[in-house]
């Protein structure tokens, strides 16, 4: 079989199977009732952002903000080599069929990161062009350099497989990126992003030709392939959610046991063991840290009867999300060793719920205020 | 102590696992909960837990510890934060329970792993930790699944000196397990079930009286019994 024959076998099985999951959850009723109208109000909404583009976007944010936006939006993905486990015994030896494959993975990832990047810019246009006054020559320059960032962090996780140094790599190529972008010229920013996205696909070339990144490219492909399955298992309701936790004693809060609360009652106990689940867990941290993050960065964007819409929400909603971890982790099955029986577990939701919405309630206030005295 | 009177039990909408089953345990005694694989040995220490939906019957217990057969754990809480947990629900004397908690600690060599998680630890580690937080309730009851299971030689005779002790000051103890010649030797009484069902109960004499094999060992007469069974 000719090696595109076989990439491309390759490539509808993946489409296939990535389908199957999201065939699970979109079904007619879903179509019907979101996609649809969505897809319909879409170009109206659209349309009026060109019209009236001050209700979106805020005159007085900063460029750097949308900047930082756009590359989160494109921060995800990975070059996908279509790899499989069973080619480690099959197909090892076969040097030239999986150079080829890769190859070809290579080149249908960047064709999927053109799409992505000049959808994302599609959108962000209006305001692009109408609060920032970006002309033609501008856009040509940010979509380069965007993509070249986009080229980066791909190779980031493509060459590093420790979390770790893959995070802090990913964290300077942001801020390095972000840099450029505000604090040179278009044109300059244009020329560096070409002169990166040549250097960096030929490395990748290069790396294609080599089997040494083979088992990280492996894991990165099982990552891809169950994606879409993981997203669903990860908002489903119905599912129980095992965390993996991998470490063998807690990495920085409470060391040493040490204990949070003085007053030893049966309830500040439970209470403690939530919070220390809580803290200690990076699921719950990641998820709280995206939360307080967007709705501050809304509040920052958005028209200001918008903001106290967004703060009102927020409050709602933070102190319901913490009653329900707080229930889902009374439901663990180690009080069947020690049961709860004498302890008042509504007095530790209610303080469980005040312990982790109180912060994120002080900040996005904080910077209500800001916004209200100051600007 | 503990009175279990099982009419039906099991699972929401399943058939009953178990039917007619009961038996007792008395202040001091060692009661051996014995049967093979899917008798429904398991299903029965739930009933008395009282976390079945589909049960018939009345079950008394008095204050109990539990291990479970698979260990549970709170997520990312260290062994010390259990114990520190175990005290604040039950609300005893703080200097004592701790003291008793670094005998057994020592006593089960898991004193360097205190500020670890449960999680990580082997399975007779796992084992040695749901023992210990059993132990510091100081019950009337011990209600104890498969504790043999993954642990090391010297942690089982561990485990049966101090299963010794606390029947002598008068806890009874009802123990599930497979382990039949280690039961032979330390329990007072046995509760044989099969297919849901009650076998036999009493004493080693009792059982070899019901299988036939006068002199046999719980060995020989499970054997035979279940035979009859199958």
């Amino acid at each position: 079989m000719p090696d595109i024959q076989f990439f491309l076998k390759r490539l509808v099985q993946d489409v296939q199977e990535q389908m199957t999951p999201i065939r699970s959850i979109l079904d007619w009723s879903v179509l019907l009732y979101i996609v649809i109208p969505l897809m319909i109000v879409f170009p109206f909404f659209y349309r009026d952002a060109w019209e009236n583009v001050h209700l979106y976007w805020g005159s007085d944010v900063p460029f750097i903000f949308l900047c930082g936006l756009v590359l989160l939006a494109v921060s995800g993905g990975h070059i996908r080599t279509y790899l499989w486990e069973a080619d480690l015994i099959y197909l090892l030896q076969e040097k030239r069929l999986l150079s080829h494959l890769k190859g070809y993975g290579l080149i249908y990832s960047l064709l999927m990161a053109i799409v992505r990047i000049l959808l994302i810019v599609f959108i962000a246009l209006p305001v692009l062009t109408l609060i920032y006054g970006m002309e033609y020559l501008d856009i040509l320059n940010f979509i380069i350099i965007v993509g070249a960032y986009h080229v980066t962090i791909l190779t980031v996780k493509k060459t590093i497989s420790k979390k770790i140094w893959k995070w802090m790599f990913t964290a300077v190529v942001f801020i390095t990126y972000i840099s450029i972008i505000e604090f040179l010229h278009s044109s300059v920013y244009g020329l560096i992003g070409l002169i990166s996205l040549v250097a960096l696909i030929l490395v990748h070339l290069n790396l294609d030709k080599t089997n040494r990144l083979l088992l990280n490219e492996i894991r990165v492909e099982h990552e891809e392939r169950s994606k879409y399955a993981r997203l669903i298992l990860k908002h489903s309701m119905e599912v129980e959610k095992t965390s993996h936790n991998y470490s063998k004693k807690p990495g920085v809060l409470f060391r040493h046991s040490g204990r949070l609360f003085k007053n030893r009652s049966r309830e500040n106990g439970v209470l403690e063991l939530q919070l220390k689940a809580f803290l200690r867990d990076r699921n719950y941290i990641i998820s709280y840290a995206q939360l307080v993050g967007f709705t501050c960065f809304a509040i920052i964007i958005a028209p200001f009867w918008v903001k106290i819409i967004i703060y009102g929400s927020f409050i709602f909603f933070i102190r319901y999300w913490s009653g329900m971890i707080s229930r889902k982790m009374l439901t663990n099955r180690f009080f069947q060793v020690a049961p709860l029986e004498k302890t008042k577990l509504v007095t530790v939701e209610a303080e469980f719920k005040k312990w982790i919405s109180y912060p994120s309630i002080i900040v996005t206030s904080v910077i209500i205020l800001h916004i209200y005295f100051i600007v | 102590m503990l009175v279990v009177n099982i009419e039906q039990a099991g699972y929401p909408g399943d058939t009953a696992i178990l039917e007619d089953i009961h038996f007792s345990v008395k202040p001091g005694e060692l009661v051996g909960l014995i049967g093979p694989n899917g008798a429904g040995k398991s299903t029965a220490v739930k009933s008395i837990l009282g976390i079945l939906n589909n049960f018939k019957g009345n079950v008394e217990v008095s204050n109990y510890s539990y291990v479970p057969e698979r260990p549970i754990f709170y997520e990312r809480a260290t062994l010390w934060e259990h114990i520190d947990f175990l005290q604040a629900i039950l609300q005893v004397h703080e200097k004592e329970f701790m003291k008793r908690a670094e005998e057994l600690l020592e006593i089960f060599q898991l004193t360097d792993v205190i500020h670890h998680y449960p999680d990580s630890f082997s399975k007779g580690m796992q084992q040695k930790v749901m023992l210990i937080l059993a132990f510091l309730r100081k019950p009337d009851l011990y209600i104890i699944d498969e504790p043999f299971m993954g642990l090391d030689p010297r942690a089982t005779k561990i485990l049966l000196n101090l299963l010794e002790e606390e029947k002598k000051n008068g806890a009874g103890v009802l123990m599930s397990t497979h382990v039949l010649d280690t039961a032979e030797k330390r329990c007072d009484r046995f509760v044989l079930l099969s297919n849901g069902r009650l076998i036999v109960k009493g004493s080693l004499s009792d059982i070899q009286d019901k299988s036939g094999l006068s002199g046999g060992t719980l060995f020989d007469c499970f054997d035979k019994l279940m035979e009859g069974e199958s």
